[in-house]
């Protein structure tokens, strides 16, 4: 009874071990299969190319912009690839629509995923149409093609080929231009870097609209290498750049590289991450791994305390191959068992990282991770059988492995120790992000963007509306969306510095409540804010043609009072501009160069701010001069009265919709906006905190086991020993020792690894926590505790018993 | 040194009782050296271990030096056990995984030697035993003989008072059995007192006295005088 009982038991070990392995195994691979599959399912995926471009500096409206790195590009640059290039088979492009809205029976939808495009679209990529015909669908101008959801969305139908929709830009006086629906296409698979809602074709000639900044794709003939086609592109390039301009440098990137490699600003969706697929990768080998070395110990032990029976086996005739078979027949049950738990717990991944397995998808793969795993296991468990050699060796002494278990348990614990610090070390990084961005109880802060010119125009007003309603605690608006940093550089002339038009400084826009809504205290000056300039004061000194823009501010100035301009520093500006002290640049004088030169009147510094990190943490804090401009307030923020959150946001959509009725408003909530930046970072934790749970609960089961069976081949030895004087204590002692020791040893082996990996993922982060020694020291502490409760409860038993019954035990 | 009075030990195994001593009454005084015989399963061993308190009996009392022991948990009797009481076993009960020399460092380990008395005391029962040139090798390396002066030489590294011997020379050929037998006169002479579970009448003259146990009871206590006398 005994017997069956611990053979029971060390067959749950074995079957909970291979079922994790399975589970991580098979999600993990299915994971990595999607997200190495991008884009590879059109048929010329290997000669679509997109260009990338790193341009210094832009000369546009807004002035000159820094260093772009992007994956769109003016048409300019590429409008005569073909002509010039024969490597260049063909070309298409996606150009964003900005502010277009479509009306459909009256109805007013703004469009936000939406590009222009044309026929070539179609041509290098195999998008499935479900109504219309590929190959003629944007043939023409004026031909909108539409998803199925988008479809039963807007027209509540798909049969809509030949229908006719009016689309108009925000800005347009006109009536709009009348689009007819060429075709409904399947929603893109899952794995395609680009998923639009809506394609449109344009004709550019007869309108006035530019192609913008679209994303261009290139598709090569089959022989080109692309390599040596950007080499002559950039070279062209240099030699034909404006006078007093850097010439841009152009990247290919393959399709199918996409997702995972590239992560520039302004990609098509939110891209793979390599970081996230290693630690996926790395944690499910670590499973697999632990869970070998299981299954392989704990076979061999049970072969050991088998032995003498294999031996009465092989002395009444059984031959190798009966002994093997009987194994097989064991490990095969045991490993199906697993395999049918390891699916249900695979299922329930996605709870850890934003992917679903789904056994009809993905049957053949199952079929091979399964059979994979019947093989594989099936001959680690006929292992310990055969290179025992214990036919050939009848006489062999029992217990000579245990060299070779204790390393394998020390390998556990490595890799155990080394994921549980990174896990660590994962966490205290995310907390850290908790804190680092400004605003307090960031639940109960919306940020607003994505909103018409009309909300732009009527700021003051919704304020003022909102503000009545005292649910509502503050209002107030900003240049960029939460996680992004200004973009826009200026030169700019500060009292005391020597006025360098190359020496620039980042704009920031901010409304007179901003501070308020963060409670941020200056560091020096004062941060009670006049209200700024209007916007229809603006809106007329942002005129670059200085005669009509004078004539306009003049005709304001009876009903707009004059402002003082005002102007706040960054810490990082602060130091940039060679202060030490943010006292000493307190009242000093400031101006931007604006390219209209009314814009930004000469004012006073009035406050030192600390570094907001308003922005991501993956890039340092730009420095910034913040001023208050109104039309530059893309993004609006409100923060609510905690007790009435759900109350005030109902009050502010109220107002909202009494002044934008055709725009619905579009919210999110500080948490979520900043936990979403650091979404990859978020995934890892959580699959690391996965894995590193299930890799040191197999470690547990497996020293569980291995000590089980050495305290019981060690009864005799502690009955000896306290026979010879030794307590129930000291045998604790010792056996607790031995162990400790291995799992201290596997924590020194384990640091450096965990130190390096550590530190690797920190990378990306331009602020990071310090990997400060009791990270480790916790992991350590913690390995060893288990170790300890693993073992003891097991040694206690045994070393408590009265020393006769252990004698009497051989 | 020991009075035992009415002990009694009743094993229950699942449902069988089995009675393996039944009210024993005996005294052994310093200094001598007790055989006790009988045939197999009739308690030797039993009583063995109860004397060296390694099993507790289920009744009466056991007096060790005056002190009632017989109701005492096992870590008050591992502190009397300590330097008190050591064991030679039939199968030499060696440590396969520790050197001779580790062997018999063990009681001495647990008595909290300091490192140059313990090595000090370590070589000279090795050298007692004429075992020291094999001090580090393993158990598994040596002839039953050699295995047995270790285990000797272990049991007597802390000079115990009493030395338990449950049937030191039951696997030992007769040669090599007398060697051990005068090892442990040599010993008793010495001062140790020793009880002894034999099967062997030759081993039992070197006593000075035999008990013979039968079903679990004491049926006859004889001198070496009236040993003698019976037996020829
Ligand atoms: N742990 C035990 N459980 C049950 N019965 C036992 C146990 N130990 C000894 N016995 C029984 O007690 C009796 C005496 O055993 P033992 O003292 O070993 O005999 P001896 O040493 O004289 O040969 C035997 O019948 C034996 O079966
Ligand atoms: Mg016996």
């Amino acid at each position: 009874m005994n017997i069956l009982t611990k053979k029971s038991k060390w067959a749950t070990i074995n079957i909970i071990g291979i079922a994790i392995a399975f589970a991580s195994v098979l999600f993990v691979s299915a994971y990595t299969i999607k997200e190495l599959s991008f884009d590879n399912f059109h048929s010329k995926a290997d000669q679509i190319y997109r260009i990338n471009i790193d341009e210094p500096g832009r000369v546009g409206f807004m002035e000159n912009i820094d260093d772009v790195n992007s994956a769109s590009l003016h048409s300019y640059y590429t409008e005569s690839l073909l002509d010039n290039f024969p490597e260049v088979k063909n070309m298409t492009y996606l150009s964003h629509t900005f502010n277009l809205n479509l009306k459909v029976n009256e109805e007013i939808h703004s469009l936000e995923n939406s590009f222009y495009t044309d026929h070539t679209f179609f041509e290098l990529f195999d998008f499935k149409l479900l109504k219309g015909n590929r190959s003629t669908a944007l043939n023409n101008p004026y031909e909108i093609i539409l998803s199925k959801t988008a479809a039963i969305q807007y027209f509540g139908d798909i049969d809509i080929i030949g229908k006719e929709v009016k689309v108009k830009g925000e800005f347009d006086s006109n009536n709009g231009q009348t689009f007819t629906v060429t075709g409904i296409f399947d929603e893109f698979p899952d794995n395609s870097h680009m998923a639009p809602d809506v394609l449109l074709s344009i004709n550019f000639e007869e309108s006035n609209n530019s192609i913008g900044y679209p994303y261009t794709y290139l598709h090569f003939e089959n022989e080109t290498n692309p390599n040596h086609f950007i080499k002559s592109l950039n070279k062209y390039w240099k030699k034909n750049v404006a006078e007093g301009e850097l010439a841009p440098t152009f990247q290919l990137i393959n399709i199918r590289d996409i997702h995972l490699q590239s992560h520039k600003k302004d990609e098509l969706g939110t891209n793979g991450n390599m970081n996230t697929l290693w630690v996926l990768i790395f944690g499910a080998v670590i499973i697999l791994l632990i869970a070998m070395i299981n299954y392989y110990n704990l076979n061999s032990v049970q072969l050991h305390s088998d032995l003498n029976n294999l031996k009465i086996k092989i002395i009444n005739g059984a031959s190798l191959i009966n002994l093997s078979s009987s194994q097989l027949k064991k490990s095969a049950l045991q490993i199906i068992a697993s395999i049918l738990i390891g699916t249900i717990i695979t299922l329930h991944f996605d709870y850890f990282i934003d992917f679903q397995i789904s056994i009809s998808k993905h049957i053949i793969l199952f079929l091979y991770v399964a059979i994979g795993f019947i093989i594989g296991f099936g001959i680690l468990g006929l292992l310990p059988l055969i290179t025992n050699n214990i036919t050939a060796n009848l006489s062999q002494k029992k217990e000579e492995g245990s060299k070779k278990f204790v390393i394998s348990l020390i390998g556990q614990f490595v890799l155990s120790i080394a994921a549980l610090t990174l896990t660590i070390v994962i966490h205290k990084q995310i907390t850290f992000t908790k804190d680092f961005h400004p605003g307090k109880n960031k639940e109960t802060i919306i940020a607003i963007k994505n909103f018409p010119y009309a909300a732009i125009q009527n700021f003051d007003l919704l304020k003022e509306n909102v503000l009545k309603h005292p649910e509502i605690n503050y209002f107030s608006a900003t240049m960029m969306p939460p996680g992004m940093s200004g973009e826009f550089e200026y030169s700019f002339e500060m009292e005391g510095i020597e006025k360098k038009t190359e020496n620039r400084i980042t704009i920031n826009s901010v409304d007179q409540d901003f501070f308020k809504l963060f409670e941020i205290q200056p560091l020096a000056g004062n941060l009670n804010l006049q209200k700024g300039s209007n916007f229809a004061w603006e809106s007329s000194a942002i005129i670059p043609y200085e005669e009509i823009s004078n004539k306009r501010l003049a005709e304001l100035e009876p009903i707009h009072h004059s402002f003082k301009e005002q102007y706040i520093l960054n810490e990082t500006a602060l130091k940039k501009l060679g202060f030490k002290n943010p006292q000493d640049v307190i009242g000093k004088q400031f101006k931007f160069n604006f390219r209209a030169s009314n814009f930004f009147k000469r004012g006073e510094i009035v406050a030192v701010i600390k570094d907001l990190h308003y922005a991501d943490m993956f890039s340092h804090e730009t420095a910034e001069v913040i001023g208050l401009k109104q039309i530059f307030n893309g993004t609006y923020l409100a923060k609510f009265n905690p007790k009435n959150k759900a109350e005030a946001l109902n009050k502010l959509n109220e107002e909202w919709n009494k002044l934008f009725p055709n725009y619905p408003m579009k919210y999110d909530f500080l948490n979520d906006i900043y936990a979403k930046l650091y979404r990859n970072q978020y995934n890892e934790m959580r699959t690391l905190t996965l894995f590193a749970i299930l890799s040191i609960l197999l470690s547990i089961m497996g020293m569980y086991a291995l000590s089980s069976y050495s305290i019981q081949h060690k009864t005799k030895e502690i009955g000896i020993r306290k026979a010879n004087g030794a307590s129930s204590i000291e045998i604790m002692r010792e056996i607790i020792g031995e162990y400790s020791i291995w799992v201290a040893l596997a924590f020194v082996i384990a640091c450096p690894i965990a130190y390096y990996a550590a530190s690797d993922w920190l990378e990306s982060f331009a602020y990071k926590i310090n990997l400060s020694w009791w990270i480790f020291a916790l992991s350590g502490v913690i390995a060893i505790l288990i170790a300890i409760i693993t073992v003891s409860w097991q040694t206690w038993n045994a070393a408590r018993k009265d020393p006769v019954y252990a004698l009497k035990n051989e | 040194m020991i009075k035992v009075e009415n002990l009694s030990k009743v094993f229950q195994t699942e449902e069988v009782e089995t009675t393996a001593l039944n009210k024993v009454n005996l005294e052994i005084k310093e200094g001598e050296f007790v055989a006790i015989m009988g045939p197999s399963g009739c308690g030797k061993s039993t009583l063995l271990n109860i004397l060296g308190m390694l099993d507790s009996p289920t009744n009466g009392k056991y007096y060790f030096c005056e002190n009632e022991v017989s109701s005492l948990k096992e870590k008050q009797r591992n502190t009397f056990r300590k330097g008190n009481i050591n064991f030679v076993f039939q199968s030499f009960n060696l440590i396969d995984e520790l050197s001779v020399y580790k062997n018999v460092e063990l009681p001495l380990k647990y008595l909290r030697y300091d490192l140059g008395k313990k090595k000090k005391r370590v070589l000279e029962m090795l050298d007692r035993m004429k075992i020291g040139h094999r001090r580090n090798h393993y158990p598994q390396q040596l002839s039953g003989g050699q295995q047995q002066r270790v285990a000797i030489a272990r049991a007597i590294a802390p000079n115990p008072k009493l030395l338990l011997a449950d049937e030191p020379t039951g696997n030992l050929d007769s040669k090599t059995g007398l060697e051990v037998m005068n090892l442990l006169s040599e010993l008793n002479a010495e001062g140790t007192t020793i009880v002894m579970v034999t099967h062997s009448e030759r081993d039992a003259e070197f006593a000075h006295r035999v008990i013979r146990l039968f079903d679990g009871e004491v049926t006859m206590e004889s001198t070496k005088k009236e040993f003698a006398q019976i037996e020829y």
